[in-house]
């Protein structure tokens, strides 16, 4: 199920006291977009077959265009 | 009433002439006015236009070829900007931190004595230049509209500060931004309509071109922080490919996204300032391994009646991600500027994009934010620790989500990051160029706002952050409520800048939409 700002911002509240964040320094936009964007990635790489799973992209300008 | 209804003699008449969007280039070619072409050998048939142009209101490469044949004086251009500056400054509130008069002029004098004894540096000598304020600048105020950085000043430039200075250009001073680029926005006037949206990031650096206060604004662009304010503002705005102008000495927001490049008013222009400040600087990794640019030889080279003749442009087709705009105006003017690139010599070839993988991801936001804000709490986590209370509630959230975020999750993103890139730079292996739209046109906080005709397929402008490649928003018209600037961008494969600016180019040298200034 998607995450919501609130469901986010719950989320959050629970993992903060673990980076030692306090009320007034939690999200209360974009992690829930970042955590449902991350339920897309990792879709999208589940339906590979794992060896054929992309590598990080460090670099920015692929090699064959450089 | 706003800017645009009050616009003057000549741009009043090319704004009566294009007020109904895609207007035809016969409507332009009827203007008044001098040839450019004879008066400061431009190369290639360029289009007429009014011979009484203020000296502010010229494009850099007019103004340079004057300087260069010593036909005006970088004094005389600053004196004129200056005069400029006082009378519009107050409402439109471009500079957080403009220079003073007196220190303006040293540079214009300094850069004239040098002309007058033989040393002309290039086209960007006695050019006015406003820098957006995230990048560092010696002695001099450098805040990113954040409380983080009130009264910061730095010790040393940015490399590109040190290289505009060094091309001879006039800094006038620091243009504002949204908070260190990405949150809380900076309050300056759109030019065309004091109650439209300039846009962000780079707001300062697009109104002070659109307000004719410098010839070039200096900015940074993570998810469309250039050509989004270029196109609300009609301006042309490049990013360049990643990695072709340094990023040391800029705050960073998002390392591998960040890129810098100018706004200008046409493509010429963009490509006079890379070739002055782009190329490898060992201070920055990231930058491409090439000392130095020639993109304005390359516009040169193409002449004659069809400077497009061999270049592929990709359009995209019906029902394609890059056609999901949501006013209509927008894509009329984008259609009738692809009957000018065909007209300029351009063979028209139709593409399909696969931006959102077949509809795996919901938008490119579902890759870019992670990103975004794994990269800017690395930069910012001690900051959100200690004082929070200096970060918008906007940009502490960016900051936050990135620290929360599970570990591997922006691992993942660069790996589909990858997948991607590949997919959406695969269009380039039948075309040359890429055109489209842009998503919006400058929005007024409450309305009236130009009609959408259908939902936003997403971002036009962080997929080319996301991917690298080159991309330059340019001007197509005005839409036909409310006479704001309409948009598009020309883009290339990585490292293939000079065709992107190319296909621009040819456009601009068949239209007058970059010449149109707001009267204010």
């Amino acid at each position: 199920m998607a995450f919501t700002d609130e469901s986010a911002l719950e989320l959050a509240r629970q993992l903060a006291p673990l980076w030692g964040l306090g009320e007034h320094q939690l999200p209360t936009t974009v992690f829930a977009g970042v955590l449902n964007g991350l339920a897309e990635c990792e879709a999208v790489l589940a339906e590979m077959p794992q060896e054929e799973t992309p590598v990080p992209a460090t670099q920015v300008i692929p090699g064959w265009l450089q | 009433m706003s800017a645009a209804d009050t616009t003057t003699l000549g741009r009043r008449e090319l704004l009566a002439g294009v007020a109904a969007v895609a207007a035809s280039a016969s409507v332009l070619a009827s203007l008044p006015g001098a040839d450019v072409a004879a008066e400061v050998g431009a190369p290639g048939p360029r289009k007429r236009r009014p011979s009484n142009v203020p000296l502010y209101d010229l494009e850099v490469w007019e103004a340079a070829d004057l300087i260069k044949r010593k036909k005006l004086s970088p004094v005389e251009l600053a004196e004129a900007t200056l005069a400029r500056i006082e009378a519009v400054e107050p409402t439109i509130n471009s500079f957080a931190n403009l220079y003073p008069a007196e220190e303006i002029l040293a540079q214009a004098r300094a850069a004239a004595t040098e002309i007058a004894r033989g040393r002309y540096r290039g086209p960007l000598h006695g050019i006015t230049v406003g820098v957006k304020d995230i990048y560092l600048t010696a002695g001099k105020v450098t805040e990113g509209n954040s409380d983080l950085y009130r009264g910061f000043v730095p010790s040393f430039d940015a490399t590109a500060v040190v290289r505009l200075e060094q091309a001879g250009a006039v800094i006038v001073g620091k243009t504002g931004t949204s908070e260190l680029a990405t949150a809380t926005s900076w309050p300056a006037r759109n030019p065309w309509d004091f109650e439209r949206a300039a846009g962000g990031s780079s707001t300062g650096s697009a109104t002070a071109v659109a307000a004719s206060e410098v010839m070039v604004g200096m900015g940074t662009c993570t998810g469309g922080s250039i050509r989004g304010p270029a196109a609300n503002c009609g301006l042309t705005g490049f990013k360049p490919t990643y990695g072709t102008i340094s990023l040391y000495g800029i705050m960073p927001l998002a390392w591998s996204m960040d890129h810098a490049g100018p706004l200008v008013h046409c493509a010429r222009d963009a490509a006079i300032v890379v070739d002055a400040i782009g190329g490898q600087d060992p201070l920055d990794p990231q930058t491409r391994p090439v000392a130095g640019y020639q993109l304005t030889k390359r516009l040169d080279t193409a002449s004659g009646a069809k400077p497009l003749r061999r270049v592929r442009v990709g359009v995209p087709v019906e029902g394609d991600y890059f056609l999901g705009v949501p006013n209509d105006d927008q894509l009329t003017a984008f259609f009738a500027a692809v009957d000018v690139l065909k007209a300029q010599g351009a063979t028209i070839v139709p593409v399909s994009t696969d931006v959102l993988l077949g509809g795996r991801l919901s938008s490119t936001s579902s890759i870019y934010d992670i990103i975004r804000s794994g990269e800017v709490a690395a930069f910012q986590h001690d900051n959100l620790r200690t004082r929070p209370e200096a970060m918008s509630e906007a940009y502490r959230s960016r900051v936050a989500a990135g620290v929360l975020m599970p570990g591997h999750a922006y691992t993942q993103a660069q790996r589909v990051r990858r997948l991607w890139r590949d997919t959406i730079l695969s269009v380039f292996d039948h075309i040359d160029v890429l055109v489209h739209p842009a998503d919006n046109i400058a929005t007024r906080s409450g309305g009236p706002n130009p009609p959408q005709a259908r939902p936003s397929s997403g971002s036009k402008t962080n997929v080319w952050n996301l991917s690298g490649a080159p991309a330059v928003a340019i001007p197509t018209g005005f839409d036909s409520l409310f006479n704001m600037p309409l948009s598009m961008q020309c883009v290339a494969a990585p490292g293939r800048d000079a065709e992107a600016l190319l296909v621009a180019d040819g456009f601009q040298r068949e239209t007058d939409f970059h010449r149109a200034r707001p009267a204010l």
